[in-house]
């Protein structure tokens, strides 16, 4: 499987947060010569991105809430860092491999994950997943995958790891160690061929003897260090596998914790670091596996000291960058944007405006044509709007156009021009989940709520709006299918036979028509406009043109010029 | 996380509940409980603390009638114990005890059992006969293997439902009202610990402080997010430990049994997890307290650790600084010696800053950074035995 994950382009979703290990890992992946992180993404609340170092640059990462969210990610990721907490691991496990049956593996970081739920995700995965954990700092292979903080998280020593491979294993408990054994491996004049930190927990999901197996069945693999601990019986089945020759590479061994006390009750740090019995102490279990033929050193310097009869080959990897570690004094930037490329093809004001607030680089005429339309609808309704008297009032108070300009679009929400967002949603939602009108009508009134995008306190089906009219013949003669507006004209057909003015109103109309264009012209997927609704993008079409609007209210009052405006005592109820 | 033992009481009210029917008691609960046994009983009185080989340790009493059950409960008090267990006495032939263990394993349940339980089980091994119940079995505690007189699948669920790791009843009888657990043992996952019934929470039974030093520890671990712990392995030792935790800990440790000093160690502490300046401070001082204690002619402070990930090197030395500050003359007149390898975030800033402060005040030391092997803080440590 160790060949395997070297063949195949690791692709790792992080599970939590956390900012020093998904660095280095993005270090390593630097170093090693990788065009793009392979952190694709990261489970996190509150934020759609983070940006990391990338080289001497930066880059985002796309953050989502949920495994369940992941479907609009292009990668899919094949490997699962689980930085979560230990009550939330197991499940995230398990929607991991749910979601992505194809892959690999996956390291889980907590420490104190119960034993019947590491015994759970052994029964699942145990014999069909390399999972590194629980607890410990995860796998490498060098030049190909940093799950976790394995290796460390600071320094020049990631770099050479992403760039260097060599022929040693290293599967190690302890996570601290490891980290020790691979600079102690690469100091002796070797190189790793990949580490696995199986941790310090009673119930490692892939056990000491199938990462020992790994190394075996790796070609790549000549000489395996091996470091446990005192506690449990790992070291007997190594013993037995070596015996029966499924593992004939040479083992260098060390078993840590050779203190032995008249209190039989000590528990070191590890979970599983308790002797129970004579056979659990570190003493026997070096012996035992002394007589197979493993080289164990007698002292921890002996064990380092018989490094030196490692394989000393180390091959740099193709492609590897020449990029020893960031300089100290790159800080990260503060705001992240994206370039836009000019604009060379004299596009008009229209079009500039949807290129720019679509963030795309061509938009196509029909849509130019339509938005063209409800710009030229929206500029200015009159000065009895709420925005466009603020901006009297505040003209007429002696201020500027900037101040008069803001208080005026500080009016806009959902009472006011900004129930084109509302509308959207409502339609997108209603086409979305396949809800007939009556549905829909039913479950607002139940809810006593207004429909957004229905009703007009001027206009009714006796006298309709003639900007809605101008629109949906405008829509519907371009458009193929208009599945958003049809939407919505039904839901006004039954809204307008209870009341005359809950007919469909202009917010109403461009919303469900822009995002007809949207999906037929411009190739928006249902799931790319839930995004435009959730960053309340439909909005802009109205605040655009109406600013518009708004500057000429307060020109009007400029040139007019009453002087401050001040309601009579008769124009408001004091009581 | 690791394993711990339950309380007997607790083992046998988890599992079979309201048909047990022993009692918990403390000193001062013993009299209100002995009140309410019924006259006519006899009663078993056991020490209840986790502690094996009961019987041949003298810390029971069997068949004790109603009046002498506080002399017998007050007389293991004596013996300076906390809480004893006192239960229906079942009379019975010897040869009809029985015994079974299931623990989890990974690859299931390994169950132990045997005809011939009791007190005598260790001499007959040979009559131990081994079931392995597998793994899916295990977890949805539906065993297709079953003991005569033994409900199985009851035990497995209820070792399931309060996450015990290990059961052993010995013995037990099916000669006497069907299935009766006269001894029992538990040990849970403590991961799970929180998850116990409120009432058996008070039932685990945590190494108890031995020392006003360890007591403070264990008060200071349960205010942080870190950890931090003391077990005095010998109070009048030379060798101070202050490890930071995982294999590194124990290969440092190693080092010093290597170097043939393991009979001088005073303690083996751990912090770790990135205690803050002031916790690390405080755990620190408390550690000093208990070297500062010892009879031992030569002292030595031995500060070892791997390469932390994330634990800042320079926040944990200046807590370590500001505890030497303030004893900085006992650590004189003490002549202790202090060694140091370490590395992590901020490591040349911490370790520069302990070097200086030991110069300064003319302790004698060595502060190494990773480039010094872990394995070499024994042979340091010698010189200065």
């Amino acid at each position: 499987m160790i060949s395997d994950i070297r063949n195949t382009k690791a692709n790792i979703l992080v599970a939590g947060n956390h900012v020093k290990i998904i660095q280095s890992i993005l270090d390593f992946d630097y170093a090693s010569g990788r065009e793009t992180p392979s952190v694709i993404a990261i489970i996190s609340a509150g934020r759609k991105s983070q940006k990391f170092f990338w080289g001497d640059g930066e880059t985002l990462i796309p953050v989502v809430e949920s495994v369940e969210k992941l479907e609009k990610l292009e990668k899919k990721p094949n490997f699962l860092l689980c930085i979560t907490s230990a009550s939330s691991t197991p499940r995230m496990v398990e929607a991991f491999f749910a979601q992505f049956p194809g892959a690999l593996g996956a390291h889980l970081f907590a420490e104190g994950i119960a034993e019947r739920d590491a015994l759970f995700l052994v029964k699942q995965y145990g014999d069909r997943k390399l999972v590194a954990g629980p607890s410990g700092v995860g796998l490498c292979i060098p030049g190909s995958l940093k799950l976790g903080a394995i290796g460390g998280v600071l320094g020049e020593r990631l770099a050479d790891l992403g760039a260097n491979t060599g022929n040693t294993a290293v599967i190690c408990s302890s996570g601290g160690m490891v980290n020790e054994l691979m600079y102690q491996v690469v100091a002796a004049g070797s190189g790793i061929s990949f580490a696995a930190c199986y941790g310090g927990d009673r119930f490692p999901i892939t056990s000491p003897l199938q990462w020992m197996l790994e190394a075996q069945n790796d070609p790549q693999t000549k000489d395996i260090v091996y470091f446990g601990e005192l506690g449990g019986s790992d070291e007997y089945v190594l013993r037995d596998a070596i015996k029966d020759k499924k593992i004939t590479k040479p083992v260098y061994a060390y078993i840590a914790g050779r203190y032995e006390s008249k209190d039989e009750n000590i528990q070191f740090g590890h979970a599983k670091a308790l002797a129970k019995a004579e056979e659990e102490t570190a003493s026997a279990k070096m012996e035992a596996l002394q007589e197979v033929g493993v080289h164990v050193g007698e002292t921890f310097e002996d064990f380092m000291s018989s490094f030196k009869d490692l394989s000393k080959e180390v091959a740099r990897e193709t492609g590897a960058r020449d990029w020893k570690k960031r300089n100290e004094a790159i800080k990260q930037t503060i705001f992240s944007a994206p370039v836009y490329p000019p604009k060379s093809h004299g596009a008009s004001f229209t079009e500039s405006i949807l290129l720019r607030i679509l963030g795309k680089e061509s938009v196509s005429r029909e849509t130019v044509a339509f938005a063209d339309m409800i710009f030229a609808e929206l500029i200015d309704h009159g000065p009895h709007v709420s925005g466009a008297v603020n901006t009297m009032i505040t003209t007429r108070a002696g201020r500027d156009m900037s101040s008069a300009l803001a208080t005026g679009i500080l009016t806009v929400g959902d009472r006011f021009g900004g129930a084109v967002n509302g509308a959207a949603k409502v339609w997108h939602e209603a086409v979305s989940r396949e809800m007939n009108a009556e549905e829909l009508v039913n479950d607002y009134s139940k809810r006593r709520e207004y429909i957004l995008g229905i009703g007009h306190k001027k206009y009714s089906v006796y006298k309709p709006d003639p900007r809605v009219t101008a629109l949906v013949a405008h829509g519907t003669s371009v458009l193929r299918e208009t599945p958003h507006l049809t939407f919505a004209q039904s839901v006004a057909a039954l809204t307008s036979k209870k009341r005359a003015n809950l007919i469909l109103n202009v917010d109403g109309a461009m919303s469900a028509l822009f995002m007809d264009y949207l999906v037929e012209k411009e190739g928006y997927s249902k799931l790319a406009l839930t995004e435009l609704i959730a960053i309340e993008f439909f909005n802009s079409l109205f605040l655009i043109p109406r600013t518009v609007g708004f500057v000429g209210n307060y020109l009007d009052q400029k040139h007019i010029d009453e002087g401050l405006f001040r309601l009579g005592e008769a124009d408001s109820y004091n009581y | 996380m690791a394993r711990v033992a339950i309380t007997e009481f607790a083992a046998k009210k988890l599992c079979f509940g309201d048909v047990y029917t022993g009692v918990s008691v403390t000193r001062e609960t013993l009299a209100d409980a002995v009140s309410e046994l019924s006259e006519d009983g006899t009663y078993v009185v056991k020490v209840d603390a986790g502690i094996k080989k009961r019987g041949k340790q003298g810390l029971l009493a069997v068949n004790v009638a109603k009046k002498d059950v506080s002399r017998e409960t007050g007389a293991l008090f004596d013996k300076g114990f906390e809480r004893c267990v006192i239960e229906d006495f079942v009379s019975h032939e010897t040869q009809d005890e029985r015994y079974i263990s299931v623990e989890l394993i990974r690859s299931g349940a390994r169950v132990f059992h045997s005809l011939k339980g009791g007190i005598e089980i260790e001499d007959n091994m040979d009559s131990v006969e081994m079931h392995l119940i597998p793994l899916a079995e295990t977890l949805s505690a539906i065993p297709t293997i079953g003991i005569e007189g033994v409900p199985l699948a009851d035990l497995l669920q209820k070792m399931q439902e309060h996450h015990f790791s290990f059961l052993e009843i010995n013995p037990y009888l099916t000669v006497h009202n069907g299935f009766t657990a006269l001894d029992m043992a538990v040990e849970i996952d403590s991961t799970k610990e929180s998850k116990l019934p409120t009432w058996a929470q008070e039932h685990v039974l945590h190494k108890n402080a031995a020392s006003e030093a360890e007591k403070a520890v264990l008060e200071q671990d349960a205010r942080t997010q870190a950890a931090l712990n003391l077990h005095t392995l010998n109070e009048n030792g030379s060798i101070l430990t202050l490890f930071s935790g995982g294999g590194a800990s124990l290969v440092a440790l190693d080092s010093l049994v290597s170097a043939d000093l393991q009979d001088v160690v005073v303690n083996y502490s751990e912090y770790s997890g990135a205690p803050t300046r002031d916790e690390t401070e405080a755990y620190v001082t408390t550690l000093l307290s208990v070297l500062f204690e010892s009879k031992a002619a030569n002292k030595v402070i031995l500060i070892a650790g791997g390469v932390a990930n994330f634990t800042d090197v320079m926040a944990t030395f200046q807590g370590i600084v500001d505890a030497f500050k303030t004893d900085i003359e006992t650590i004189k007149s003490q002549n202790i010696y202090v060694c140091v390898r370490r590395g992590g975030p901020n490591q040349e800033a911490g370790l520069a800053h302990l070097r200086g402060f030991l110069a300064e005040n003319d302790v004698s030391h060595d502060v190494h950074d990773p480039s010094l092997s872990l394995g070499k803080v024994g042979e340091l440590v010698k010189k200065h035995i």
